[in-house]
């Protein structure tokens, strides 16, 4: 891969981060809130997430052997558990601890197998396009939704995702 | 800036999302929505903005060097590109077709040997040059292109195509480098000349009555006391004709034999080198067709780069079908055939009827030399023999070399 190359693809690879991780914070936000008992911090859950899709990514292109595909997915349904059980809640019923930890769980798998198309076919333009509905969609939600949300950033994570949709539509044609 | 006419666009921008996100944020008021439905709407402005400029103000152009070539030879495409507007293309795609007979030079397996693709990024106001080598196998003309170019907006939802409709150049290509020299074109007689070359002084003899009164040479009359008339070396015409025959059977218009016509334009475009380089004139007669003009060619008599090109460019073209019988075509162009030329009679084989007509050129007061590629018959090569027509074959080394 030539220098410039490498280059596109590393501002692809980010540019698609940011817009998973501001999407999926977004999504985090939305299932915290019923049982939350703060609001979800956005900016420093996105920037978990952006840093925590870049390593699943670079972990996720070597061709791995199928346990530790299986690992993987064992990690992630454990995170999402661990998640939905640290994030300090009201006091709950059964009921509501099983809905909570299925609705993380169904995220952080939702979040997986969004980072395992990331990583295996970030250049596809058409996977970047599909993104930005999703993005979209996710921050709408969390901003008009009638529940108390951590709201101060998501004007500039807003912005921030226009912006990185745009620059990762427009790499991902180049490089496609 | 305007788009390109030809421009063909396709693709489109999802406006419904937009219209959606400028809804919500007209009823829901939320910050952050409104962000999102500006950030659509200037997306789409630029989608449709840049879509439409795409191929605007960019020219291509393709090029072919040499375009003249000894088949098996790389000649170089050369696709200029120029992006004449400021603003830059993310991706652009070009593909050159490639005509039948011309591909790529080291076509992978399975891939298509009709075209050659290639893409990059161009910025605002560059020029971009790509140079492609590509093959020609076999003799002939061809004509590659035309080239078509893809681009599209900034944000890749819309793609523009145009097809650049110029004109290429064909590249030519004979096949006849490894053919070894004809040797019955070193017959260059000058012992006797049809005409004497008045720049050829030679020197005097006693006035005869008869003399042309501008022929005496006055000086050498005046210390000998006598008449004296000049004399001059006599000089042949160095021209030379080719009489190319591709006709390979007496019914010329049945059947063709392309493997004897290869042969035969192996040898003229030999003699026809031979002929440039030692300084004659030379002209081409053919009865073949060109295979893009599916007409006669012909070749005027000239001396010069410009000559031989056009003789090569036509041996070059000939396909291997006769429009009518060597001896009929030749004989007609009797008329136009420059006086005292050297007639070179190139044939797949010599029949009674070819053989006539080179008989009847020579009592037309010119020297004619028929190179066949078949065997002449005994009782015909006598009968030339007599007549004052030389004649040769291709040898089966020769055959081979020029296959």
């Amino acid at each position: 891969m030539r220098r410039s190359s490498s280059r596109a693809y590393a501002a692809l690879l980010v540019a698609r981060a940011v817009m998973e991780a501001i999407a999926f914070a977004c999504l985090l936000a939305l299932v915290h809130m019923p049982g939350g008992l703060e609001p979800l911090a956005l900016t420093p859950t996105t920037f978990a997430l952006i840093g925590a899709t870049l390593v699943l990514v670079a972990a996720l292109r070597e061709t791995g052997s199928e346990g530790r595909g299986t690992a993987i997915v064992g990690t992630t349904l454990g995170v999402g558990v661990l998640v939905a059980v640290l994030l300090p809640t009201h006091p709950l019923d059964v009921v509501s601890w099983g809905g909570r930890i299925i609705t993380f769980v169904i995220v952080a798998e939702v979040y997986l197998w969004r980072v395992v198309s990331l990583a295996r076919g970030a250049v596809r333009w058409s996977d970047a396009r599909n993104a930005v509905p999703f993005g979209a969609l996710a921050l709408a939600v969390v901003s008009v939704g009638p529940g108390r949300v951590d709201s101060t950033p998501l004007v500039p994570l807003a912005l921030i995702f226009v912006a990185a949709s745009a620059v990762a539509l427009s790499v991902a044609r180049s490089a496609e | 800036m305007e788009t390109h006419p030809l421009d063909l666009r396709t693709g489109h921008f999802p406006w419904q999302i937009v219209l959606l996100f400028l809804g919500a944020a007209a009823i829901s008021r939320a910050p952050a929505v409104i962000v999102l439905a500006v950030g659509a709407l200037i997306t789409w402005l630029v989608v449709e903005i840049t879509g439409r400029l795409a191929l605007a103000a960019v020219d291509a152009r393709v090029t072919l060097t040499p375009d003249r070539i000894i088949a098996g030879e790389l000649p170089i495409a050369t696709v200029e590109i120029v992006n004449r507007k400021p603003l830059p293309l993310p991706w652009l795609d070009a593909r050159l077709f490639l005509a039948e007979g011309v591909e790529p030079p080291k076509p992978a397996p399975g891939s298509p040997r009709g075209w050659i693709n290639f893409g990059f990024p161009m910025r605002g106001r560059e020029r971009v040059v790509v140079r492609l080598p590509v093959r020609v196998p076999a003799r002939g003309a061809y004509a590659i292109g035309p080239l078509r170019l893809r681009a599209g907006d900034w944000l890749g939802f819309t793609q523009s195509e145009r097809t650049e409709i110029t004109a290429y150049p064909a590249p030519l290509a004979v096949r006849d480098r490894a053919l070894a020299s004809l040797r019955p074109l070193a017959e260059t007689a000058t012992r006797r000349g049809l005409v004497p070359d008045p720049l050829r002084f030679r020197g005097v003899r006693p006035h005869r009555r008869g003399d042309a009164r501008k022929e005496i040479h006055w000086k050498a009359s005046a210390r000998l006391r006598e008449l004296q008339t000049k004399l001059y070396e006599p000089a042949t015409s160095l021209d030379s004709i080719f009489l190319v025959n591709v006709a390979s059977y007496e019914q010329y218009w049945i059947q063709a034999d392309p493997e004897a016509t290869e042969l035969v334009v192996s040898a003229a475009a030999e003699l026809i080198r031979l002929a440039a380089a030692a300084g004659r004139q030379v002209g081409l007669v053919t009865n073949g067709i060109d295979n893009l003009t599916h007409e006669r060619p012909r070749s005027a008599l000239g001396r010069g780069p410009r000559s031989l090109t056009r003789s090569l460019e036509i041996l070059a073209r000939l396909g291997p079908y006769a429009v009518g019988a060597p001896e009929t075509v030749f004989l007609r162009e009797r008329g136009r055939l420059p006086w005292g030329a050297t007639i070179i009679i190139v044939t797949p084989r010599l029949g009674p009827g070819l053989a006539n007509a080179a008989v009847a050129l020579r009592r037309a007061h010119h020297r004619v030399l028929i190179v066949s590629v078949g065997e002449i018959p005994a009782a015909l090569a006598g009968h030339l023999v007599v007549q004052g027509v030389s004649h040769d074959v291709l040898t089966p080394r020769e055959r081979s070399a020029a296959v």
